[in-house]
């Protein structure tokens, strides 16, 4: 897997690919368990 | 010396003692019933809702060990230590999963700790022994090292010596005592406060006067490119990355493991409140990467670590950059940081020794008053212990007993994770497996040596596969090995004792058990265990 991002470009504002992907990976978990919780229903 | 640091005293002990009467109020804050309850005590009457539960997951999970200890490795090893972001992202469709039945199941039947579930699974004494005893010996170390991160920003503000860190221990275990679990989920609030605004502040202003984020991480490469040690680089290179995915993934299952994790969760109101927190805590994953970054900014910085201890660059690193009051504050930010989660630690191996070790084997009798009686004394204890290993090992051999602790948590995996989803496994074959998982773990551990400080033993988590007889220079981290043996060991013997028709205990739960949840405006009944 780290295969895939183990890079330095492209970079993102000074970020090397390997940091701000990682950090971005964050943002998706959340998409991931906000969908799961909605699609569960709330309180469920 | 510490004349230097008077600004940053002051501010920091203000910031400490306001935090420490906050800690004693916390007795009288949202109380149903009387403290004299291990409910009460050791899970602030599960009535916690969204926020609090928000505040006080994160004080636990992300530890001021995480602030201070993960940029430190990413000073000295460079991208390995990035590890801590996957890890932390993981976890949570982990926990979402796991933890919320977890939550019903102990909901339903008044259960307080994990080996409590494992003892009602199962029907086994044994083996809720087994599981409390891994999580008071796992979340030992833990602790330390939470003293470790107070002491890493006393020594930078010159105030060596242990007096320092014993009267600041004595606080937290008084209030503690006193107050049971509100007192962390009520700190934890000023706590989150002051360290967002330390992130904040440091990451928008550490660049500006370092040159942009460009030349942190040039500075870093030229660092790794310049030192002579191999594994080190800001990026992986062939022999860590396996490594780098299975320390990521295993961390993320001993976190959930710990008993602290558990005693957070239990604390909450309803299922929703958890799922919801486990949509909005990832917010601390992206504060934790932009720390841990801070590692780099400290080599940028040229920041050398206060006593040859690096968990000191993040505190040496604000106290060269920040002005003085605000370096204050984001001291007080670490050691406030710290209190917290050593007050859960502290609380849930309380619960643990009280509920499956003094009253299954000692005191059978005791009800809910002296059970909390009990678990306050037991936290006492827990604390001095934790002082105990500060006081007299050195920092760095505590780090690489939270190693252990982290390969030893996860040998309870089929036990209590898998065990939330199936009851397949024969309670004999667990005990195997755990038995199995935890000899090769420390085996392989001892097996490591630690080439910075020259130990023979215990140096690391990650082993190389040629010591486990492949011939490679790969590493990968010894607990995933350790769990991948126990569940096999548990997963052969159970169709085999099952045959040899051993008995398998029981199960004193039903399926509908682990989708419960409280219902709307319920009193909460306790359910006598």
């Amino acid at each position: 897997m780290t295969v895939l991002f183990n890079d330095d470009s492209p970079a993102l504002g000074g970020f090397p690919l390997f940091y701000w992907l990682q950090l971005s990976f964050v943002g998706l978990v959340v998409l991931v368990t906000t969908s799961v919780y909605l699609l569960t229903g709330r309180g469920r | 010396m510490w004349r230097d640091h008077l600004t940053q005293i002051v501010v920091f002990t203000a910031l400490f003692l306001g935090v420490s009467a906050l800690g004693f109020v916390a007795a009288r804050w949202r109380r149903a019933g009387s403290l004299d309850h291990l409910d009460e005590w050791g899970l602030g009457g599960r009535r916690f809702g969204g926020w609090i539960t928000w505040f006080l997951l994160g004080g636990d999970i992300y530890t001021a060990y995480t602030f201070v200890a993960v940029p430190a490795l990413l000073f000295a090893a460079g991208a390995t230590g990035f590890y801590a972001v996957p890890y932390t992202v993981l976890m949570y469709p982990l926990v979402m999963l796991v933890l919320v039945r977890l939550w019903s199941v102990s909901y339903r039947h008044g259960l307080v700790t994990p080996a409590d579930f494992v003892r009602k699974r199962y029907r086994s004494r044994t083996l809720a022994l087994i599981v409390a005893i891994t999580g008071i010996v796992a979340t030992m170390p833990y602790i330390a090292l939470q003293l470790i991160g107070i002491e890493a920003t006393l020594n930078t503000m010159g105030m060596g010596g242990h007096l320092p860190i014993l009267v600041a221990f004595a606080i937290l275990a008084a209030y503690t005592y006193s107050s049971g679990l509100r007192a962390p989920a009520l700190i934890a609030f000023v706590k989150d406060s002051l360290i967002y605004l330390v992130v904040i502040v440091a990451v928008i202003y550490l660049p500006i006067e370092l040159g942009g984020w460009g030349h942190i991480f040039g500075a870093a490469a030229a660092k790794f490119e310049a030192s002579p040690a191999p594994g080190d680089g800001i990026l992986l290179n062939a022999n860590n990355q396996l490594n780098y995915i299975t320390l990521a993934l295993g961390s993320a299952l001993a976190l959930f493991l710990y008993p602290h994790t558990a005693t957070g969760v239990l604390a909450a109101r309803d299922r929703g409140v958890i799922k919801r927190n486990m949509a909005a805590l990832p917010a601390y994953s992206l504060a934790l990467g932009l720390i841990a970054l801070l590692g780099f900014a400290a080599i940028a910085a040229g920041v050398t670590p206060v006593m040859k201890d690096n968990n000191t660059v993040v505190p040496v690193l604000f106290d060269h950059l920040f002005p003085q009051w605000f370096a204050g504050i984001a001291f007080a930010a670490i050691g406030i940081g710290a209190l917290v989660p050593a007050a859960i630690m502290s609380i849930a191996a309380a619960n643990l020794f009280t509920r499956n070790i003094w009253k299954e084997y000692l005191d059978p009798g005791a009800g809910p008053a002296r059970e909390a009686r009990v678990a306050k004394i037991a936290s006492l204890v827990v604390k001095v212990g934790a002082l105990l290993f500060v006081v007299l090992i050195s920092p760095q051999f505590s780090i690489d007993l939270q190693l252990i602790g982290g390969v030893i948590i996860l040998q309870t995996l089929p036990a209590v994770a898998i065990g939330l989803f199936t009851r397949w496994f024969h309670r004999g074959a667990l005990i195997a497996g755990w038995a199995a998982g935890m000899a090769a773990g420390l085996w392989m551990l001892y097996q490591i040596p630690n080439v910075a400080t020259a130990h023979q033993h215990f140096g690391g988590s990650a082993i190389a596969l040629s010591k486990l007889g492949l011939d490679s220079p790969r590493t990968v981290y010894v607990g995933f090995v350790a769990v991948a043996l126990n569940l096999i060991v548990a997963g052969a013997l159970t169709p085999l004792l099952r045959a040899m028709k051993v008995a398998d205990g029981g199960d004193d739960t039903s399926p509908a058990d682990y989708t419960a949840d409280r219902e709307v405006e319920e009193e909460p009944v306790p359910v006598p265990v």
